[in-house]
């Protein structure tokens, strides 16, 4: 390993900082593409880009990029690292471009997808469990912004040291299979939960039964359709409890 | 005390996009903080975990609009603090669940006019420092979209679940458990989400399992 390939480029601190806010002018035009070029501007200066050579390299940046925000910083990294080396812009782009789908699809999966239901359903069997209000609260933030925050780590400095070639550690990193434990995981704690919710509307007075039967055929409703069906089923209790109101007690 | 909440409100949405995402801004942990900042921290755990329950299986994935979260679980708890009784969890869940949406709405329409503001400076001299105010300008945008959206949702929840409060006919068990069959279809979507009954039913039996054990220790 050569000193280039250790060596971080200067402003990368103030680089990896920015990213918390990577996404604060996401749009439909460019995406984070704006967010990413605010990122890249202390890594420019440090470089010595000033006046007019410094707009250009920002406007060079400016183009459409998404990505999951907790990965971005891989790309942001491994850019810093090919800008460093002296790439040229058109290259810089075609990596983005290319990246971009690995991380939006994986970064969905392994954090929106698993590892955030998964902490949460922990939090919510506390709830459950009769904890007061600090401990769940305090364990999810706790346990999720441990995995949030080393994968942010993890994402900027492998990108910063591979530059181009981190698409074969993103790929040799098997975060996907780190996806499927945490799935399995998290498929226990909702056992868990919907058995809790079963066994305490059984043993509730009548109608306890009812209720529980017509979850079920819920549940059975939800697994069956998915996302499809979340928003119809929001809309559905909001009228409910709308037509009980205006139907109750005068 | 709407201006609090607003400021509240405001902080919290910046969590779901535009800074950090240390997830504050879920129902689970914004509900107990609003209950906290409104005297009750147990009615904010409690409506922010049904709160939760609805959201748990949604994926904000490419940019798609989704419910809005963070507002909408502060304008709950103040809604169900202000209606108590009988009524507050119910009433408080609808104000929360209308709100999240009209949230969402909101930030697809701020997307929008982050998207010309860039458009407009591209096309001009576009400078580091326009860049930089501009990022900045929108995130300044997100926290008075969040703020605008809790504070104007409070008051109008609020002076509707004074005018419905008596009117709510059932009693407290019953409301979470009609609640809990809305929140049913969400959990049974995210284990279609977490892989689906084919796949995943062992590990999920063993949990419902547990589950109901412990429930009757």
């Amino acid at each position: 390993m050569t000193n280039m390939e250790t060596e971080r480029p200067r402003g990368w601190m103030s680089s990896f900082l920015r990213q918390f806010i990577i996404q604060g002018s996401w749009n439909y035009r460019s995406m984070l593409g704006s967010g990413f070029s605010y990122c890249m501007i202390p890594l420019l200066r440090k470089r010595g880009l000033s006046g007019q050579e410094l707009d250009d390299a920002v406007r060079s940046h400016m183009g459409p990029f998404n990505s999951h925000p907790y990965l971005a910083g891989l790309a942001l990294g491994a850019v810093a690292r090919m800008e460093g080396s002296g790439m040229n812009a058109e290259k810089i782009e075609r990596f983005k471009r290319a990246i971009q789908g690995s991380l939006g699809g994986l970064g969905d999966l392994l954090i929106w997808g698993a590892w955030r239901p998964a902490t949460l359903l922990l939090a919510l069997v506390l709830v459950w469990a009769g904890a007061p209000p600090w401990i769940p609260v305090g364990v999810f933030l706790f346990l999720y912004n441990l995995g949030h925050l080393a994968l942010r780590w993890w994402g900027y400095s492998r990108g910063l040291r591979y530059g181009e070639d981190v698409g074969v550690q993103l790929r040799s990193a098997e975060l996907s299979r780190l996806g499927g434990r945490v799935f399995s995981g998290g498929t226990l704690l909702l056992g868990i939960l919907v058995g809790a919710f079963l066994a305490s509307r059984l043993a509730a007075e009548d109608p306890g039964a009812l209720w529980s039967f017509s979850g079920i055929a819920a549940f059975g409703v939800g697994l069956k359709f998915g996302h499809r069906v979340l928003r119809g089923t929001t809309l559905v209790v909001v009228l409910v409890i709308t037509l009980l109101t205006a139907l109750g007690n005068a | 005390m709407p201006v609090s909440l607003a400021i509240l409100g405001g902080l919290l949405a910046l969590d779901a996009t535009s800074v950090g995402q240390f997830m504050i801004s879920r129902p689970l942990v914004a509900g107990t903080l609003a209950g906290w900042w409104l005297g009750d921290p147990g009615l904010g755990l409690e409506i922010g975990a049904i709160l939760e329950l609805f959201y748990i299986a949604g994926v904000p994935a490419g940019g798609s609009r989704v419910p809005e979260t963070a507002p909408a679980s502060v304008v709950a708890v103040a809604v169900a603090v202000s209606a108590g009784g009988l009524a507050g969890l119910a009433l408080g869940l609808v104000a929360g669940l209308v709100t999240s949406e009209l949230g969402g709405m909101s930030v697809g329409l701020q997307r929008h006019l982050v998207g010309n503001l860039f458009g407009w400076i591209e096309a001009g001299s576009m400078t580091a420092p326009k860049v930089t105010s501009a990022h900045l300008f929108s995130v300044l945008l997100d926290f008075v979209r969040g703020a605008v959206i809790t504070a104007a949702a409070v008051v109008v929840g609020s002076w509707l679940s004074g005018v419905l409060v008596s009117r709510w006919p059932l009693p407290h068990e019953t409301t979470v458990a009609l609640v809990l069959v809305g929140a049913a279809v969400h959990l049974g979507a995210l284990l279609k989400g977490f892989g689906g009954w084919q796949s995943r039913r062992a590990v999920f039996l063993v949990g419902l399992v547990a589950g109901i054990v412990g429930a009757y220790l």
